[in-house]
């Protein structure tokens, strides 16, 4: 028998041995919870203690009313730990409600600054395309022989917006020029009488005169070399524009009219800094008279030639005003020399 | 008028409270017991049990003073303490949950 009871013994030793012990429910409650809500859970614990103190000396009321205790506490305690879970949850939620709204917020704003600049530069675009059809106009008319000047574009509305749009520029450049040194009386007259009469030629000459008050004041006052202000110069009156290590400018062909040299000349005079250069094969009636039209617009200026590729471009250059010559004081008199271009001493 | 189950029991819960405050010894009883009468009626019916079970408590702590067994009343006062503190954290998260459904929609 004793040999039996043994045997069992060892079974249920082995059989218990091998797995863990039963959990206590509440305590794996109390255990999970402990982190959440300590508090809750030492109070459930006390009365649990007490529970078992009473248990001991054999009050079963007092255990009972204990373990409710203990309950009571449990549950608070699981409550607290769901609380500060769903606390935490919807404080996130809200932070990424935040983070969403500002992100949105964000790429509305850039979207409308999109906008504004895609606006600003269709207007932008608007108005240099206005201003080379302008000009286009003036040209033509300079073209004809002087006593056919004012007959020759029949249509008035056509003339008069071209002046419109030449004398809106000359206003803008003005601008440029008084804050160089203060208002210009004269040209503000000249640019007055505009807005009365509407006139080609006379917008056209207000345009030249305030592109040449502009230069004389960017000279006396010493303004730095600004390539992007030469290069958009040249854009805005339908230049194509040309970089190269010499400088950079606008590039002509053989057919260019000397009004159109001319009006290179003019915009020329309003970049005073530094010599002109003009590249490429200057021999033959139609250049010369764009080199005449340059020289006529320049003055004194020196302007040096530089013998290019035998095609048809012909290049006039600004080297103080290139990519390599911003920064410089003085412009080099020595140009670097690039494939197929070399300084000539003499027209 | 339809009135909802759990508001008797909540009612009933007044009445006891209020009985049971009078006789309260020492002042955190009281506080407790007064803190378990600011708690009220049942606000739904997932309530109505832990209410319940503090009306008893509350009734057992009444005839424990009655019958001056100080040491279950000291019991019974505690057991009102944890049913209350878990009311009060129980409304909390459902307020939190009520909000947390306001602002999904």
């Amino acid at each position: 028998m004793k040999v039996r009871a043994a045997a069992l013994a060892l079974v249920l030793v082995g059989c218990g041995g091998a797995t863990a012990p039963a959990l206590d429910p509440l305590e794996g409650i109390l255990e999970a919870a402990s982190t959440s809500a300590p508090s809750e859970v030492a109070q459930a614990r006390e009365a649990r203690g007490r529970a078992e103190l009473a248990r001991r000396r054999g009050d079963a009321l007092a255990a009972a009313d204990e373990d409710a205790i203990a309950r009571a506490w449990a549950d608070a305690a699981l409550t607290r730990a769901e609380l500060e879970r769903e606390r935490a949850e919807a404080d996130r939620l809200a932070a990424e409600r935040t983070t969403s709204e500002l992100a949105e917020a964000r790429r509305l704003a850039a979207e409308q600054s999109a906008q504004v600049r895609t606006a600003a530069d269709a207007a932008r675009a608007a108005t240099r395309v206005e201003l080379v059809r302008a000009l286009q106009v003036a040209e033509a008319d300079e073209a004809q022989p002087r006593r056919a000047r004012r007959v020759s574009l029949a249509d008035p509305r056509e003339r008069a917006r071209a002046a419109r749009a030449i004398a809106e520029h000359a206003r803008l450049l003005l601008v440029a020029v008084e804050s160089l040194g203060g208002p210009d009386e004269t040209l503000r007259e000249q640019l007055g009488q505009l807005e009365v009469e509407s006139d080609v030629e006379r917008a056209d000459a207000a345009y030249r005169a305030v592109r040449r008050a502009l230069g004389m004041r960017r000279a006396a006052s010493g303004v730095e070399p600004a390539r992007a202000s030469w290069v958009e110069a040249l854009e805005s009156e339908g230049f194509e524009v040309v970089d190269s290590t010499l400088g950079t400018g606008a590039m002509l062909d053989a057919n260019t009219p000397a009004s159109r040299c001319s009006r290179l000349g003019g915009l020329l005079a309003s970049y005073p800094i530094g010599e002109v250069l003009v590249v490429g094969a200057w021999s033959g009636r139609a250049p010369s008279r764009c080199l005449s039209a340059l020289r006529l617009a320049l003055g004194e200026r020196a302007i040096r030639p530089i013998a290019g590729p035998e095609d048809a471009r012909r290049l006039v250059l600004l080297p103080a005003y290139g990519a390599a010559g911003v920064h410089d004081d003085e412009p080099s008199s020595h140009p670097p020399s690039v494939a197929g271009a070399e300084p000539v001493t003499s027209e | 008028m339809i009135r909802a189950p759990w508001v008797s029991a909540g009612f009933a819960l007044g009445l006891v409270v209020a009985a049971a405050g009078v006789h309260a010894d020492p002042p955190a009883r009281l506080e407790w017991v007064r803190h378990a009468e600011s708690l009220g009626a049942a606000r739904s019916e997932a309530e109505v049990p832990r209410v319940e079970q503090l009306r008893r408590a509350l009734d057992a702590l009444r005839e424990a003073e009655h019958s001056g067994d100080a040491a279950r009343a000291e019991r019974m006062a505690r057991l009102i303490r944890a049913l209350a503190v878990h009311l009060e954290l129980q409304r909390e998260l459902d307020t939190l949950r009520a909000q947390g459904q306001e602002g999904t929609r």
